[in-house]
């Protein structure tokens, strides 16, 4: 059998895609698997060990010839149509798009192969796709904000793998400590002199550790400027992954150094800021802490520059919670957090899905509930478990006050929370009335050919969901879909009516799933609580 | 080339070509062919001239003159005889329409600049790799030619593999 997973991203996407490419592998055991990237990121080569064969787009090559005019339009033509020529020889059996974009669409639809998955195009039209988690995935790539899932745990269930599970084997931990400092994006990236401040700091707690700065050789010059060559280690990631599969810990930005660490079991403490995305692209390890500032434009849009003259969130991510994470990490006590969220990556061995557990009180510990709560919502809805004749709304809810209950959240933080959650489900479902309301309008301007009478129906629902947007923030996933229609240009009420009744129906089915998870949950902590009550009045009963 | 050419009659009443009992326009009617294969051409690009890939029984050559009176046509056909009745059934646009015989052009290619480059599909029959070259060919020698052009030129009910690599290049430069 032969299988082909296409990943047109950048390396740090390719390396986080290595636990899909891991699952391929564990599926299909016997299987010769190929992966094509684009030609700038041949180092996967020397990074990805379950991959059989690699084949490169020479995306840089072909961009030189269309932008600059480099050479004639015929020779891009023909390098793009000879690879695609020689991948169709092949005669995949299986494809897997792990790869959201156009480009890679447009070339699934060049390729040939009984079974595709993935985002693709089918003779030039958009591929729709009967599966909710890929058509959910499409969704949210669009949106900023918090998301419930990992980007991988998505794509996962979008192109139909298992991500792997299983131990890594770790080589002899050394005590050293490697820091890497910078992205591609300058939004993300803490300030040089923090980190050489918070070095300081490491060598001087923990004497016996020795720290490192692992960069790229070409920027050794820079460095050179702030740090002796001693702690410099200039090299390529192959070698900084043989670094790292010695290492103690990992001190990084969202890069592709976290997910290369997590790839050979190093423990990492990475730091989200600017539009890296502490909620869905974090390595995939349990252990892993992560720090993200409290700043309220935090995490802003990828393709957007920062607005402000230097970036805000770069002061709110405290060098001190830096140091309490290391600590935290290193010592395995509890530590206290002065003003940035912290979380911890757990849940995966026994859970169907990673949890952020917050380290840190405050938001932390609402953004970690409202993931996990949104988390639930969004996969009852994805597998259309709801539609089952038991919806599993008592063991999803018993899950949530498990993971949560004994951790870190008190149980009259926890209860205040729910009962919040549950007033704001009502809340929507008032707000679901009203769109249905106005939906009821729109079907009676159906019978008109065109779009006259229904753009103040638009603006009404418009002003609607944004109301919601306001009023409930986190809520921000769950409108995406209908905040997107209204913003659309439509010929007729009657596609308008189509594409908005799916919509409304989607957000009223979320709420209700949701207000079904909360009001089991505090049932079961209601009863949890009367139990430990009985419990301890029985003890000192016993006693006296 | 010399392949015998048949002429047949239309059903209303006009000569179109056929190839290996491939007609090269359509059997029914080839002047409303004609019509609505200009009507559905994408955007024509104001300063250059128009390479139309094949000529057929020439009336989307014709149509497409007169759409566009100020536009030089330059009409690559693969047929001598074919290129040779064009020239005698349209000679009031021997001017504005210059008839290349695509043997004449592979022995003494002209460097020449198009701003919009359009296939003539039913006038391809059996010669698609022909043209497929040709097309490259032109769009290789053409500087001023750009992707986004190349876009604009194909129908988008096209999907060739030549029309897909095309399409797939555009999301390269975006």
């Amino acid at each position: 059998m032969k299988i082909l997973a296409v990943s047109l991203l950048r390396m740090g996407d390719i390396l986080m895609q290595n636990s899909i490419f891991m699952g391929i592998r564990q599926s299909h055991p016997g299987a010769e698997i190929h992966l094509l990237v684009h030609e700038e990121f041949a180092q996967a080569k020397q990074l990805l060990d379950g991959i059989d064969y690699f084949h490169f787009v020479p995306y840089r090559s072909i961009q030189s010839v269309l932008v600059e005019g480099t050479g004639s339009l015929s020779s891009a033509f023909n390098k793009l149509a000879g690879l695609v020529r020689f991948l169709n020889e092949q005669k995949y059996d299986m494809i897997y798009n792990c790869t959201h974009t156009l480009l890679s669409a447009r070339i699934m639809d060049l390729l040939k192969s009984p079974q595709k998955k993935g985002i693709q195009f089918d003779d030039g039209r958009v591929f729709r796709s009967q599966e909710k988690w890929l058509n959910y995935m499409n969704e949210i790539y669009t949106q900023t904000g918090l998301k419930p899932f990992h980007m991988i745990e998505v794509l996962s269930r979008a192109v139909g793998v298992e991500c792997f599970k299983g131990e890594l084997q770790r080589s002899t931990v050394k005590n050293e400590i490697y820091i890497q400092t910078e992205t591609s994006d300058v939004k993300k990236n803490w300030p040089l002199q923090h980190f050489k401040n918070l070095k300081k700091e490491i060598e001087s707690r923990f004497k016996d550790q020795r720290v490192y700065l692992v960069i790229p050789p070409h920027r050794k010059e820079v460095y050179l400027e702030q740090f002796n060559e001693v702690d410099l280690v200039a090299c390529s990631l192959s070698e900084a992954k043989q670094r790292l599969s010695g290492a103690r810990l990992l001190i990084s930005p969202d890069t592709s150094m976290i997910h290369l660490a997590a790839m050979v079991g190093c423990p990492s403490v990475v730091l989200f800021l600017g539009s890296a995305n502490v909620t869905s692209t974090f390595p995939l390890q349990e252990g892993s802490i992560l720090l993200s500032p409290k700043t309220e434009c935090y995490p802003c849009r990828h393709s957007e520059a920062c607005k402000f003259a230097e970036p805000v969130c770069h002061e709110d991510l405290l060098l001190k919670d830096v140091i309490s994470a290391i600590e935290f990490k290193l010592e395995e006590n509890k530590q206290s957090f002065a003003g940035t969220n912290v979380f911890q990556v757990t849940g995966r061995t026994d859970r169907k899905f990673y949890n952020l557990q917050a380290l840190t009180g405050g938001s932390a510990v609402s953004n970690s509930l409202e993931r996990k709560l949104s988390q639930q919502v969004w996969e009852i809805y994805l597998n259309e478990d709801y539609r089952q004749p038991l919806p599993p709304y008592g063991s999803t809810a018993q899950e949530f006050i498990e993971d949560f209950g004994e951790i870190n959240v008190e149980q009259e933080f926890l209860d205040g929370w729910l009962q919040r959650e549950l007033q704001s489900a009502a809340m929507l479902e008032s707000f679901v009335e009203k769109f249905q309301h106005q939906m009821q309008e729109v079907s009676r301007l159906c019978h008109r050919p065109n779009f006259d009478g229904v753009e103040g129906i638009v603006n009404n629902l418009s002003h609607l969901q944004n109301e919601i947007t306001i009023k409930m923030p986190s809520r921000s996933d769950e409108l995406g879909k209908l905040r997107d229609l209204v913003r659309t240009r439509y010929e007729s009420a009657f596609s308008f009516y189509k594409a908005m009744k799916l919509a409304v129906e989607e957000f009223e089915s979320l709420n209700f799933i949701r207000s079904q998870i909360i009001s089991k949950a505090l049932a079961y902590l209601r009863e949890r609580r009367a139990s430990h009550v009985k419990r301890a009045r029985k003890l000192s009963s016993v006693s006296t | 080339m010399s392949i015998n050419i048949k002429w047949r009659q239309a059903d209303r009443g006009d000569w179109v070509p056929f190839v290996d009992d491939r007609a090269l326009a359509s059997t029914r009617d080839p002047r409303l062919e004609a019509i609505r294969w200009v009507q559905a051409l994408p955007t024509i690009r104001e300063e250059s001239d128009i390479a139309v890939l094949g000529l057929g029984a020439g009336f989307h050559v014709a149509e497409l003159a007169r759409a566009f009176p100020n536009k030089k046509i330059f009409a690559f056909e693969n047929h001598t005889e074919i290129c040779d009745k064009f020239k005698k059934n349209f000679p009031e646009l021997a001017e504005q329409v210059e008839v290349v015989d695509l043997s004449e052009y592979q022995k003494n290619p002209f460097d020449k600049s198009f701003g919009t480059i359009v296939h003539f599909r039913s006038a391809q029959q059996s010669a698609g790799d022909v043209y497929k070259k040709l097309y490259e060919h032109l769009v290789g020698v053409n500087g001023k030619l750009n992707i986004k052009e190349i876009i604009d030129t194909l129908d988008e009910r096209e999907q060739s593999f030549e029309s897909k690599i095309w399409r797939a290049l555009r999301e390269f430069v975006k």
